[in-house]
């Protein structure tokens, strides 16, 4: 059985998270701030908190024109960034 | 027909990249007890897909525990998004026995729900006892690299390895990737250098 198509895009997803080096900026939607959706939470997010090379990661959130109206920088390993994030979607 | 309702349906209908945005509170809050029936019946055909289950209780709980609790008596197990739907029935009925299940069939999860499964579990299951018990299992005999990873991190926070400093963090990595280590001498050791040996 091949993958739900929403497992499939969150596994490409997941990839460039695990090549991921440094310091991480995001952006999300002013709905999804700071948590974001569940590709996010549930592959990107998980991926860059196991990775040893991916230091802070910060969240840019941005109206609907695209402008940052606000940013989050959290310790990418923290417990800090475990309750923000949340748990995966259910 | 209200703002929230068409964002919902836009979601609800659109395809690829988009679709796997999912749902937030926007294509909810607002919605009229009409629309809600309607979202309702929307939602039970993404019955298993991910960031469903939950939505689906915010909008009438005791229709959802019906909905996923007729969905698992009605299909060959196991079936993609298994592992949502019991962990769902357990958070909102707090019975283990979907816990049983779930660590009954977790080798039979497709590999490419694995790690989601473990992650699932860490958040939501109350007992650290019992998640000791099921991550510990997982390092010792979970073939998925990626599964296999999120088990030794979550059971190295559960027991107290700090991760703060950068020193810190050099040992909780090593010890890390003792317990992802096929070797079983070198898992061991792994338990070994966090007392649990």
């Amino acid at each position: 059985m091949p993958p739900h198509g929403w497992d499939l895009w969150g596994g490409i997803s997941k990839k460039y998270a695990d090549g991921a080096k440094g310091n991480i900026e995001t952006i999300q939607t002013a709905a999804k701030f700071p948590a974001g959706g569940p590709t996010w939470k549930d592959k990107e997010w998980p991926s860059l908190r196991k990775n040893p090379e991916v230091g802070n990661i910060t969240i840019h959130k941005i109206d609907e024109l695209g402008n940052i109206v606000e940013s989050l920088t959290v310790d990418s390993k923290s417990s800090a960034a475990l309750t923000i994030f949340g748990a995966p979607s259910l | 027909m209200t703002p929230a309702f068409s964002k919902f349906m836009e979601q609800f209908r659109s395809t690829g990249s988009d679709k796997a945005q999912g749902y937030d509170e926007s294509h909810f809050v607002g919605l009229s007890e009409e629309e809600k029936i309607i979202v309702f019946s929307c939602l039970e055909r993404e019955l298993t897909a991910p960031g469903v289950i939950g939505w689906l209780f915010l909008l009438d709980e005791n229709k959802a525990q019906s909905a996923l609790q007729d969905y698992l008596n009605s299909n060959h197990k196991p079936f993609s998004g298994l592992h949502r739907i019991l962990i769902g029935l357990y958070v909102y009925s707090k019975d283990e026995r979907f816990l049983d299940d779930f660590e009954y069939y977790f080798s039979q999860f497709y590999e490419w729900e694995r790690d989601e499964a473990v992650q699932l579990y860490a958040s939501y299951v109350q007992s650290e006892q019992r998640k000791s018990k099921f991550f510990k299992k997982v390092i010792l005999d979970e073939k998925d690299p990626d599964a296999l990873s999120s088990a030794a991190d979550f059971y190295l926070r559960l027991v107290g390895v700090p991760v703060g400093a950068p020193d810190e963090r050099a040992h909780f990595f090593r010890v890390r990737k003792l317990l992802e280590s096929r070797d079983m001498n070198e898992k061991r050791e792994g338990f070994r250098l966090v007392g649990a040996l």
